[in-house]
């Protein structure tokens, strides 16, 4: 065998004094590293660089004097690479040792901890939508403290004023611990270092070196980024904190720049004037005896256990109340004896007395019990929903508006199969021609039930062309693109389901044979008087769960591999743990075992499984460090799709622009990512991943089209 | 001025969402926010900049001090700073008021816009989920 030469170092004798010297450059590297993590620099300064290179060659000195009698032993090129690719990946390991810090470890764990209760009350919303929405979603609040602050700002108040910048503190804390980014193993590394020859054992170690060089740039580039967001996000949190006054728990007014409490524990003379913000709890053990006049908004718990006696209460903003609960004696023109509202009106209002509402514009929704008079005097428009019982008198005397709506017929006419669509999307669009507003999911689900009730070739007539309607799965899919019509039937099948499920087209009724019933508009009540004591049903909600859970998926994953993914996205800070939403729910939606992965995440594990984009070996207990990098990867790109999807959705334009760019991609199944319709490109949705040519595709547009922060904007629309 | 709870809902037609789901979407508002604002704010500012925001958040008296001695070296005196002082909690350390009131001083002396900027992207927030409200309904 050839093997290259062994040089020992020339200058050092003893393996301590070289081992010793590592530790001091190792150290230094650590330093280096930490403060070029936290900057935003891409580059590495000279001193940086200097740095480096006094590591490496620590590096080499020790591990050539340390390995010097296995290398002249080695057998093959192969095992001599091996060697040294074990030794630098060790040392990899002993520099990232040294990097964490204890300070910042518990600065981590403790915002982890924290922002935990968060991640449970958003766990329900980012259950909504479809899979790859709530990875988006996720992403969103991965930022764990911040949303905890931001949420439970009235409680951090009531425990002390030193709010925002210690929020952003276990943010930034807490975000700044490493991206884990792809780091080669022993193995990656042997390979790589084996497919060049050296001539001596240092070209050996440089080698294998910018290898893991290269890695740690990318590393450092990835933690970079996600350290500026964290920067901004604390930044954000502490001005808007400030501002808003919630994260500062409403205790704050920066009206003019002081800090000031809004908690009046004695009594109140002379006049005052809140011209900014005046927000909180208000709470007033004294007397109050002359003009309050807010002119901002007015929001929060507004307690008064004492008398007031407002001589002239006027607000011109918004008037918010949440919580107005008076035990005293209100005399003036506000008041549980007589309340005139004429903003918004929102929250839990309860009230013994008489309520007057002047022109409610909004929901109106009571879910406490309303008892006494009710008047209402004005317009009511919208929503009025009512979860709690309703007893006693409710007078209506004024006109209610928001239920009109024009005839509208139902689409049983011919329609046009395009290329790529099955059935689904011709639902979809049916149901959009006919007024109805329906998620996509549900009509799935229509589609389902549709299958099951007419069979796959009894929903449509594609004259003469029966033979071109086949499953796919539980979905059928049409071959020829031509125009068809509903079989006989079907139209109405599609009617009352919808019915049954809660959704009309427009919001309006629909008889029998499929039209819109036409309704009156402007209802005139008059002096009427309705009396009831019946309990109204709560609305169901946890649709979006729900439809998770009806999703008939055959689990792939063991059980211990379910446990260990549920264990270690909710440890990353995902949402998506069974325990997450059992803590704060209970066990509502029937989630299956505790600590497993919720079914919403374990539906998306299941298709990269299906689909071969993770690959669980069945003799695996446990996912390997490669399956939950794959899994992390996939996440991404799931979330690429729905962002695509929601591009889709809200920006037409944009959409125009990449879709260009995405004609002739397809799905995995052959179905197109998009379609070309009256002049605009639109997406198919699909259960398969996108492809990556339309990933790179998407990302090169973006890239080209927008800046940063426009495209933040625009990928962080509200899903 | 402004209060995310339930009537801010009502305010942009998302009153009818249900509620166990509305205090997360509340939550999404609230950080979604946060980063615009700290997005926004951050453009133009520089690495220093950034690192001085920093030293308040970290609570690291030597540079917090340093901060102070070159731009507000009477803070003490300061009207704003004694309220502040008055009003905290019996827990906070000097450091801690320091920080808190550093922060704010901060902005003040480099992003003294900083209101303006919440109030735009709260605007542009409100503006994006109206426009959207029916599809986050569905």
């Amino acid at each position: 065998m050839e093997t290259a030469v062994l040089e020992r170092s020339p200058e050092v004798a003893t393996l301590d004094v070289l081992e010793a010297q590592l530790v001091d450059a190792r150290r230094a590297q650590a330093q280096v590293d930490d403060k070029r993590l936290h900057s935003s620099r891409s580059q590495e300064t000279e001193v940086e660089r200097l740095t480096r290179e006094a590591y490496a060659q620590a590096q080499t000195a020790y591990g050539t004097e340390l390995l010097a009698d296995q290398l002249q032993e080695a057998e093959s090129e192969a095992e001599r690479n091996s060697l040294v690719a074990q030794y630098l990946i060790d040392e990899f390991r002993a520099l990232q040792e040294e990097r964490e810090t204890p300070t910042n470890q518990d600065l981590f764990q403790r915002a982890k901890r924290l922002g935990r209760s968060a991640l449970r009350a958003t766990g329900v919303w980012l259950s909504r939508g479809n899979r790859g929405t709530q990875i988006v979603k996720s992403a969103l609040v991965t930022g764990v403290a911040s949303v905890f602050f931001g949420a439970l700002g009235g409680g951090i108040a009531a425990a002390g004023g030193m709010a925002a910048v210690r929020y952003g503190k276990a943010y930034a804390s807490g975000i700044s611990k490493d991206v884990e980014t792809h780091h080669s193993s022993a193995t990656e590394l042997t390979e790589a270092l084996n497919t060049h020859e050296y001539e001596t054992v240092h070209a050996v170690f440089e080698h294998a070196q910018a290898v893991l060089q290269s890695e740690r740039e990318a590393h450092i580039d990835a933690t970079q980024e996600r350290n500026t967001k964290a920067r901004r996000q604390a930044l954000g949190a502490m001005v808007v904190g400030a501002v808003i006054g919630t994260t500062a728990g409403s205790l704050i007014h920066y009206g003019s720049d002081l800090w000031t409490t809004a908690a009046h524990a004695q009594e109140i003379g002379g006049t005052h004037v809140a011209t900014g913000l005046a927000d909180g709890v208000h709470e007033t053990t004294g007397t109050v005896v002359l003009p309050h006049q807010p002119a901002g908004d007015v929001a929060g718990s507004h307690a008064t256990i004492g008398e007031v006696d407002t001589v002239s209460h006027e607000s011109t903003g918004t008037v918010v109340i949440q919580e107005h609960e008076t035990a005293g004696t209100v005399e003036g023109s506000t008041g549980a004896q007589s309340a005139e509202t004429t903003g918004l009106v929102g929250g839990v209002h309860e009230t013994s007395g008489k309520v007057e509402l002047d022109d409610v514009e909004t929901g109106y929704t009571t879910t406490g019990e309303v008892e006494g008079m009710h008047e209402t005097v004005g317009t009511i428009e919208g929503v009025y929903a009512t979860t709690g019982t309703i007893e006693g008198v409710h007078e209506t005397a004024g006109t209610i508006d928001g239920t009109e709506t024009p005839e509208v017929l139902v689409d049983r006419g011919v329609f046009t199969v395009e290329a790529g669509n099955g059935l689904i999307r011709e639902n979809i669009q049916w149901a959009e021609a006919s007024g109805y507003d329906v998620p996509n999911s549900v009509m799935e689900q229509l589609h389902h039930a549709e299958v099951e009730q007419f069979g796959a070739k009894g929903i449509i007539d594609l004259q003469n062309y029966e033979q071109d309607i086949y499953m796919h799965g539980t979905d059928v899919r049409i071959n020829a693109p031509d125009e068809a019509v509903w079989r006989e039937g079907v139209v109405d099948f599609k009617v009352q389901w919808l019915s049954e499920h809660g959704y009309h087209p427009d919001g309006g009724d629909i008889t029998a044979d499929g039209t819109m019933a036409e309704v009156d508009s402007d209802v005139e009540v008059g002096d009427t008087s309705i009396e009831t004591t019946t309990e109204v049903p709560s609305v169901q909600s946890g649709e979006g769960i729900n439809s998770f859970v009806a999703r008939n998926y055959d689990y792939i994953l063991t059980p211990e591999q379910s446990i260990q993914l549920g264990e270690r996205l909710h440890a990353e800070g995902y949402a998506y743990s069974n325990n997450d939403f059992q803590d704060a729910y209970g066990n509502p939606y029937g989630f299956r075992e505790t600590g497993k992965i919720d079914v919403g995440m374990d539906a998306i594990i299941q298709d990269m499984v299906q689909h071969g984009t993770v690959e669980v070996a069945a003799h695996e207990p446990t996912f390997s460090a490669e399956d939950w990098s794959r899994i992390e990867g996939m996440l991404a790109k799931a979330a690429d799709r729905d962002m695509l999807s929601d591009l889709a959705a809200y920006d037409q334009p944009l959409m125009d622009g990449v879709g260009e760019r995405l004609q002739n991609m397809y799905y995995a199944d052959g179905s197109p990512v998009v379609s070309f319709t009256d002049g605009h490109w639109s997406f198919n949705d699909s259960e398969h991943m996108l492809p990556q040519d339309a990933l790179d595709a998407i990302h090169v547009y973006l890239n080209e089209n927008d800046t940063v922060a426009e495209k933040i904007q625009r990928l962080t629309k509200m899903l | 001025m402004f209060q995310l709870d339930d009537a801010f809902l009502q305010d942009i037609g998302l009153g009818a969402m249900p509620d166990d789901q509305k205090q997360a979407f509340l939550q999404h508002i609230y950080s979604e926010l946060e980063l615009r604002v700290g997005t926004k704010l951050s453009e133009g500012l520089s690495d220093d900049q950034m690192s001085e925001f920093e030293a308040f958040i970290d609570r690291d008296e030597e540079r917090v001090n340093t901060w102070f001695t070159q731009h507000l070296p009477n803070y003490a005196e300061q009207q704003d700073y004694q309220q502040l002082q008055n009003s905290a909690p019996e827990t906070a350390t000097a450091l801690d008021i320091l920080s808190e009131y550093g922060s704010l001083k901060w902005l003040e002396v480099n992003r003294p816009d900083y209101r303006q900027v919440v109030a735009a992207e709260l605007d542009t927030l409100k503006d994006e989920i109206i426009k959207n409200k029916d599809t986050i309904l569905g």
